[in-house]
């Protein structure tokens, strides 16, 4: 099974606020009539997730880090996309 | 030195128009337009001509190329006074002309232009009063007003005013030639956003020749749209790009740590990390906290305690783990060698030591941190225990159990201490009492849970099981009402133990004279009972209490109901007489039908009844109150089931055999059974199991253990994939047993007695000189069995020879004059 915050689709450091949208969104995705197994799942993920107890579990043994290289690269450019470049600069570009 | 002389003699002896081609070949434009005058002015061919003419453009387009307008419109200049003959030049002319600003020579050469020309011209003026309008012709100063609007749309752009930017856009005709710059901001405002579909959507629509697509390319690549290739330009624009939003390449570096961690190269990874850290930590510290955290996990996974070690010199170490412990003693879990640097137990201790300090915990968390690191170092002795208890060497490991449970005990202890509500840590308690048959000390363990979760449902169905099984249905029922009145989900246990509670009651009031209630309790049975129970039991049930109320008639009508449910009537008997004993029948009534049972025993045997007969009293046995005469009963039953061994099986009445043999110990049938089982149903895991747990009780001498490993691996695999409930504590058996011979029992033992000859032998390798052991003032010539044997193997296998020969090793060892210690360790 996947790892909570995964089933959620949430970071693993996610506030109490913003867990419950997130299990409320994927709730009405994945309404029980019609998809009860994983509605248990998600259901069961947020059970987990809210529990402080759980958290600090997850946070002592966790082994893995939850988010992979891919994810922080995946940030980074995200960062250095969403820095406005001078129109300066974009036009020294045109060169060969 | 001597090199570069020799280079240029080499060179000194090629003709000019050689030098200059060679040149041009290398892109050294500036000595080829040198080498190409010179060359001209001694022979003005059309051959020194065409070099000379490629020279200039080349130079002129270099200079151009590099900023240099003045210098490359001089050298344009030269070139049109000495006039443009050769094809490719004249092409090259018109867009030269127009980027350094030669408007009139260029509208002098206008004529001479097709229409194609004419066009890239004009294409190329448009993009030119975008990015020089200081360069655009008059003649085309119609340009002018788009491309001051595109230039505002740009600069609102970089501010961050987006709609601006599209409004001043509107103004733009679709057909105008600057209407590629259009796409060029609608496109570079989704590339802002991360709208890698509006990005593209415009981007994709640019003219390729067209400025605003070479400025669009590296963007591309930049936001992982498209590769870099092997485009050196290209590459070389995105490092500028790179630089702009961070102030170094740390895409490009962290692509490379990405690399070599897909390549396992750990002190590459390492290295590319320390270069990342200080830009990663200037454009946000988290960021830089991620990738650590992210290398960390990878490292703990794949169990490197060592690579850990090198991670902590060079980053920050978490918040929650502020001296790396946590993640070394995870590292160590993961670890597959065992040397010594590999122990969590210490790491764990020491991150104890650390939750002390930590801050980025409040009071009550950190001490829920720590009784969650008791609890995990609980776990550690307590397998310990089991795998010692287990340990098929023969040794007695009382005192090393002794020691490790003790450990066990005050590490949940102290757990508990910490936290005195937390749930898992009297689970797991119970468990560690369990796992050696402690049944009141789990039941202790429960009751101590109960004053601090009243609520929990886990300890109320126990202690309500475990009032059932010692025949105290009262106190049960108390349990049973609680755990129903929390309203669980999961309905199965309860209901069970509502059952079982039924039936005690039933027996209880049968036995005081209270037989409506009694009745009445076996019709509440009824509602509950499981669809596994089979009817025939159930009539039995309720036949016994109608003899013991007198009701003779009523209890035949329920014998014949219940033989009409059986092919066989040996089950019903026997369920009979289990009653009989129970519910104290008169034992002429016991009698009769323990010999009707025994009558129906001497049959040809049939596996459907040697299966239900088994689950029948399995049932009982595992209850740890027995009923009178049980232990006769399942003597009866073996001598039936010995003679089973050629019976047409079904596999689960040939599980259920097994399960009951594997409760009463009876060795050689029950291996019998395990390989027909194993060769009959080789898709059923139980059967592997049992093969391999017979295989690993005899012992790593006689046991074949690779045969067992293999077992054990196809039990756990078949009992993944198999939906039988009782499947997931076959595989859950199988790999606790995996584990218990991988660990290699052999070597554990020899440990401990390398431990123990420290003492009493003198080293066994250094003293190479001595061809023998020395204890107790006795030599021990060891030579006669090769000189690989050490003494205390030696005795190993005396020790084990004898066990299995049923002989004293004393006298063995006594006789072979290896004295005391042979004895001491004899008596292991």
């Amino acid at each position: 099974m996947l790892e909570p915050h995964l089933v959620l689709g949430v970071a693993p450091n996610a506030d109490e606020a913003t867990l419950r949208r997130r299990y409320l969104e994927r709730v009405r995705e994945n309404p029980p009539e019609q998809h009860p197994q994983r509605f248990a799942e998600i259901r069961a993920a947020y059970e987990q997730l809210r529990d402080p107890t759980e958290r600090l579990k997850r946070q002592l043994f966790a082994v893995e880090s939850s988010e992979s290289l891919d994810d922080v690269i995946a940030e980074l450019r995200l960062r250095v996309q969403g820095t406005r470049i001078p129109t300066t600069i974009l036009f020294s570009l045109t060169g060969n | 030195m001597a090199s570069k002389s020799k280079k240029r003699s080499k060179a000194g002896q090629l003709n000019p128009v050689d030098q200059v081609r060679r040149h041009l070949e290398r892109g050294d434009f500036r000595q080829a337009l040198k080498g190409a005058r010179v060359a001209y002015r001694q022979d003005p061919s059309p051959e020194c001509r065409c070099f000379l003419e490629h020279a200039y453009i080349g130079r002129a387009q270099q200079l151009a190329h590099n900023g240099l307008t003045e210098d490359c419109r001089r050298i344009v200049r030269d070139l049109l006074d000495l006039g443009v003959t050769e094809p490719t030049v004249q092409s090259a002319m018109p867009g030269l002309l127009l980027s350094v600003g030669l408007f009139d020579r260029l509208a002098e050469r206008q004529d001479s232009l097709t229409d194609r020309e004419r066009r890239q011209i004009r294409l190329q003026a448009a993009d030119q009063a975008v990015t020089k309008p200081e360069n655009t012709p008059k003649s085309m100063a119609d340009l002018l007003g788009d491309a001051r609007r595109v230039r505002a749309a740009l600069e609102a752009v970089e501010r961050g005013e987006d709609a601006a930017a599209i409004a001043q856009l509107k103004e733009i005709a679709r057909q105008s030639l600057l209407a590629d710059w259009k796409y060029f901001v609608r496109g570079l405002i989704g590339y802002y956003r991360h709208d890698r579909t509006e990005m593209l959507a415009n981007w994709d629509r640019l003219d390729t020749d067209r400025a605003a697509a070479k400025i669009a390319a590296p963007l591309k690549v930049l936001a992982g749209a498209v590769p870099a290739g092997e485009d050196g330009i290209l590459r070389a624009k995105v490092a500028r790009l790179e630089k702009q939003g961070t102030s170094r390449m740390v895409l490009s570096e962290m692509g490379r740590l990405r690399e070599s961690v897909h390549h396992e190269d750990w002190p590459q990874a390492l290295k590319s990390l320390r270069s990342l850290r200080g830009e990663l930590r200037s454009l946000d510290p988290g960021l830089d906290r991620r990738l650590v955290a992210c290398i960390c996990g990878m490292f703990m996974h794949k169990g490197l305690v060592g690579q850990v070690d090198r991670l902590g010199r060079i980053a920050d170490p978490p918040p929650l783990d502020p001296r790396w412990n946590r993640a070394k003693a995870i590292a160590c879990e993961f670890a597959e060698d065992d040397d010594g640097d590999s122990d969590p137990e210490e790491y764990w201790r020491k991150y104890l030591a650390d939750l002390e300090t930590v801050t980025v915990l409040a009071p009550a968390e950190r001490d829920l941190a720590r009784a969650l690191v008791w609890l995990r170092l609980a776990g550690f002795p307590a397998h310990e225990a089991w795998r010692l208890r287990r340990c098929p060497c023969g040794y007695d490991h009382g005192p090393e159990i002794e020691e490790v449970e003790e450990e066990a005990r005050e590490a949940f202890e102290r757990s508990l201490t910490l936290a005195p509500g937390h749930a898992e840590t009297y689970k797991a308690m119970a468990r560690f009492h369990l796992q050696d048959g402690r049944i009141d000390e789990a039941a202790g363990v429960y009751r101590r849970m109960l004053r601090h979760l009243p609520d929990s449902l886990d300890a109320l169905l126990f202690l309500g099981e475990q009032h059932v099984a010692r025949d105290e249905p009262h106190k049960a029922r108390e349990y049973a009402d609680r755990a129903q009145a929390l309203k669980p989900l999961d309905q199965d246990r309860i209901r069970d133990l509502a059952y079982a509670v039924h039936l005690g009651m039933a027996r209880k009031l049968g036995l005081e004279g209270d037989f409506d209630r009694a009745r009445e309790e076996l019709a509440g049975a009824d509602r509950l009972k499981p669809a596994a129970i089979e009817d025939y039991r159930v009539l039995a049930r309720k036949a016994v209490l109608e003899i013991k109320a007198g009701g003779g008639l009523a209890a035949r009508r329920l014998v014949e109901q219940a033989r009409r449910t059986l092919s066989e009537p040996a089950p019903l008997w026997l369920a009979m007489a289990i009653e009989a004993r129970r519910y104290e029948l008169p034992k002429e009534e016991t009698w009769l039908y323990e010999k009707r049972w025994q009558e129906a025993l001497r049959r040809r045997c049939r596996s459907e009844t040697a299966g239900r007969m088994c689950r029948l009293l399995g049932d009982f046995l595992a209850m740890p109150k027995s009923y009178p005469e049980r232990a006769q009963h399942v003597a009866w039953l073996r001598g039936y089931v010995r003679r089973c061994t050629r019976v047409k099986w079904r596999a689960d009445d040939l599980r259920d055999v097994c399960e009951l043999l594997s409760q009463v110990e009876s060795a050689g049938v029950r291996a019998e059974f395990a390989r027909q089982g194993v060769r009959k149903f080789p898709q059923m895991a139980y059967f592997h199991l049992l093969a391999a747990e017979i295989e690993i009780s005899r012992g790593p001498v006689q046991g074949d253990w690779q045969l067992a490993q293999d077992g054990l691996e196809k039990a756990i695999e078949l009992a993944s994939k198999s939906s039988d409930p009782r499947d997931k504590k076959t595989a859950e058996t199988a790999a606790r047993l995996l584990h218990l011979i991988e660990t290699a029992p052999e070597d554990d033992c020899e440990d401990d007695w390398d431990d123990d000859s420290e003492d009493d032998w003198e080293d066994d390798d250094d003293d190479d000189d001595d061809d023998g052991d020395e204890y107790d003032g006795r030599a021990f010539d060891r030579s006669a069995f090769g000189d690989d044997l050490s003494a205390a193997r030696l005795i190993e296998i005396i020790r084990r020879a004898s066990a299995r020969a049923g002989l004293d090793p004393k006298v063995i060892f006594d006789q072979l004059g290896i004295g005391k210690a042979g004895a001491g360790r004899a008596r292991k």
